[in-house]
């Protein structure tokens, strides 16, 4: 199968999905005990105001009409107003969606590019000490749970230490002296293209803990996968050969050994995609970083359920989407999968 | 051969196999990581099973307010310090474990209990019924587990019995997914041929033929999901959708102990490390019989 036929195939599954996406959790939401029209006005309204809200958010219809009347406007690009915020959840989620990105795309980034060297000098060190402290290391970082961690490191580093800030994604001075103007809603963009530096290394100062708290646990699961996968890989004749014509032991683990190593780590990398969107609930809730893992977090207990539809629409798009272009990526880089 | 000669031959064999036991203990035994460890989960284990003998303070660990000695730190009386409600931390610990402990097995063994037999099934069965399993499998696993979970602990209502089932149902499939593709490079073997051959009924050949076979990655996968089965368990009760109070649970310790992070910084970490701890231990453990179970596989 071509690659162009496997990605829009893929693509076509991918819209299946989420339509049952949408309906499990529409239907499911609606499961939560609790009156939306009586969330929507709030503590105070009056019974005839309830009944208003009903009648306006379209509550009095059966639940099979006002799921397709969800879809349709979702299709027009309208996610509802929030019950919490009172304003369109699209837009609550336009700007919180860009700093959580912004921290999984940096752990991410730090995971992989860190994880598989490490993985790698592990396996070239097979069984020497290296190894072993490599072998502890690893096996620390994914036996924490992140909750832990991040206090940990707030712990150690703000209390303790005093290097980094102890939550928040900018001084509450900056606010007000260099506040960044919202372009993209990355704030990493946003302060260098508008030349905002010392609020682009506030926020860097800031993102330090928060980062490494994400990314230690998807950087110790790739070194381990990367170790065991290289290892696999160098006992294959063709190593053998290319060892036997004299070619250095770099180039051979590095070139000809990782390569063929990749594959089952690039399948992995979806799924950390997946634990990192995850993980962004706890991080973004103990650092108080507003991204959308602390507003889904906030969706859930204050039952808002527009939000919370938008929440998982998002987050499953992500995670649905992360696996996709892992396969595609998986094929590009190996032939041999069919 | 004579019959002796048969004897003589099965006694030998006997014998070989009975090394061959011996020699994994062995190896396992050579790993010094591995036997800490080891040592370690059973002293943990233990202390959970034991906790009403165990825990200094069992009253306290059940829930027991003890507000003259609030946020005490490690003491000779309170060898981990107490909590906001004054409460024994290492009796808490002891007792949180519980839920830990158990439930992350709990959860390992009911999702390879729903996971194999249809991994089995679809793997054996193809046509309607293998598929439409095969679908279920790729429709749950498509889905990010922990708000699968977290989900349903909101919408039946938080407690630790829901929040063990609630993370069963996502986690059942990859046991599904394993099983079904052992299941189909097995089936056209020459032995499950002439098991079907000789008019053996389906079951029969899944559960006496099949099963054994299989049954050294499912191991190594239970192994292997504890860690991940018990910081799951974790997550779920520091968003308090897990144990409820007074009940002592590691994850919900951690989250209550997190409001006094900067002052009385023990009562959040002890609970997190005895977390980090156990599931460390668990998966080096896991690890080490992996290596030892399945060489080929590492």
């Amino acid at each position: 199968m071509s690659l162009i036929l496997f990605t829009f195939k893929r693509l076509v599954a991918l819209v299946g999905l989420l339509l049952v996406l949408s309906v499990l959790v529409f239907f499911f939401s609606r499961a939560i005990p609790g009156d939306v029209a009586a969330l929507y006005v709030g503590g105070n309204a009056k019974p005839e105001q309830i009944e208003r809200a009903r009648l306006e958010l379209g509550l009095d219809k059966p639940l099979s009409t006002q799921y397709l009347r969800y879809m349709g406007k979702l299709f027009q690009g309208d996610m509802g107003l929030s019950l919490r915020t009172h304003r369109p959840v699209l837009k609550d989620l336009a700007e919180k969606i860009p700093m959580s990105l912004e921290l999984v795309i940096l752990a991410l980034a730090i995971a992989v590019l860190s994880g598989i060297p490490i993985g790698g000098i592990a396996a070239i060190k097979q069984d020497t000490w290296v190894d072993e402290l490599i072998k502890w290391f690893t096996a620390a970082a994914v036996s924490l749970p992140i909750f832990f961690l991040a206090l940990l490191l707030q712990l150690v580093f703000f209390d303790q230490l005093g290097w980094f800030p102890l939550q928040g994604r900018l001084d509450s001075m900056l606010e007000f002296t260099h506040p960044i103007e919202l372009v993209t809603g990355f704030s990493f963009v946003d302060s260098l293209v508008t030349g905002n530096y010392r609020a682009l290394f506030n926020v860097a100062w800031h993102m330090v803990l928060p980062v490494a708290a994400m990314a230690l646990g998807p950087l110790g699961f790739i070194a381990r996968l990367t170790r065991s996968s290289l290892l696999e890989v160098m006992k294959q004749d063709y190593i053998l050969a290319a060892r036997a014509s004299g070619v250095g032991e770099g180039v051979l683990y590095f070139r000809y050994g990782l390569r063929n190593a990749l594959s089952p780590i690039l399948t992995v990398i979806g799924l950390m995609v997946a634990l990192l969107m995850l993980n962004t609930f706890f991080v973004e809730m103990i650092f108080n970083w507003p991204g959308i893992g602390y507003y889904a977090l906030i969706s859930i207990t204050s039952l808002d359920f527009p939000a919370l539809m938008g929440v998982t629409f998002t987050i499953g798009t992500i995670y649905v989407l992360a696996n996709t272009a892992t396969d595609i990526l998986r094929r590009m880089v190996d032939p041999r999968i069919k | 051969m004579k019959n002796q000669d048969f004897k003589k031959l099965a006694r030998e064999a006997l014998a070989d196999h009975r090394m061959a036991r011996g020699y994994k203990m062995r190896l396992f035994l050579k790993k010094k990581l591995a036997v800490f460890s080891t040592l370690v989960l059973l002293l943990i284990v233990l202390s959970a099973i034991f906790a009403p003998w165990v825990a200094p303070y069992p009253d306290q660990g059940q829930g027991e307010i003890n507000l003259e000695d609030r946020l005490q730190p490690f003491s000779k009386e309170h060898l981990l310090g107490t909590d906001i409600y004054g409460r024994d931390l290492l009796s808490r610990v002891i007792y949180g474990g519980r839920i830990s402990v158990f439930g992350g097995i709990f959860i390992v063994i009911m999702a390879a209990l729903i996971g194999v037999p249809l991994g089995l099934w679809a793997g054996y069965q193809e046509g309607v019924s293998g598929a439409i399993i095969m679908r279920a499998v790729e429709l749950v696993l498509s889905f990010p587990s922990a708000l699968v979970a977290m989900g349903i602990s909101i919408v039946v209502g938080a407690g630790s019995m829901t929040a063990l089932i609630a993370l069963v149902i996502p986690w059942w499939p990859w046991y599904t997914r394993l099983v079904q593709g052992e299941v189909l490079s097995l089936k056209n073997m020459l032995y499950i041929e002439a098991a079907q051959m000789l008019g053996y009924g389906r079951f029969y050949i899944l559960f006496r033929h099949l099963l054994p076979n299989i049954l050294t990655p499912v191991i190594v996968m239970m192994l292997l999901d504890v860690g991940p089965a018990i910081i799951a368990i974790g997550v779920l009760s520091f968003l308090g959708l897990g144990t409820q109070p007074p009940h002592a649970d590691w994850g919900l310790m951690v989250w209550n102990g997190s409001q006094n992070l900067l002052g009385e910084w023990w009562i959040a970490i002890v609970p997190g490390f005895a977390m980090f701890l156990l599931v460390t231990v668990f998966n080096i453990f896991g690890d080490t019989l992996k290596d030892i179970l399945d060489p080929n596989q590492s």
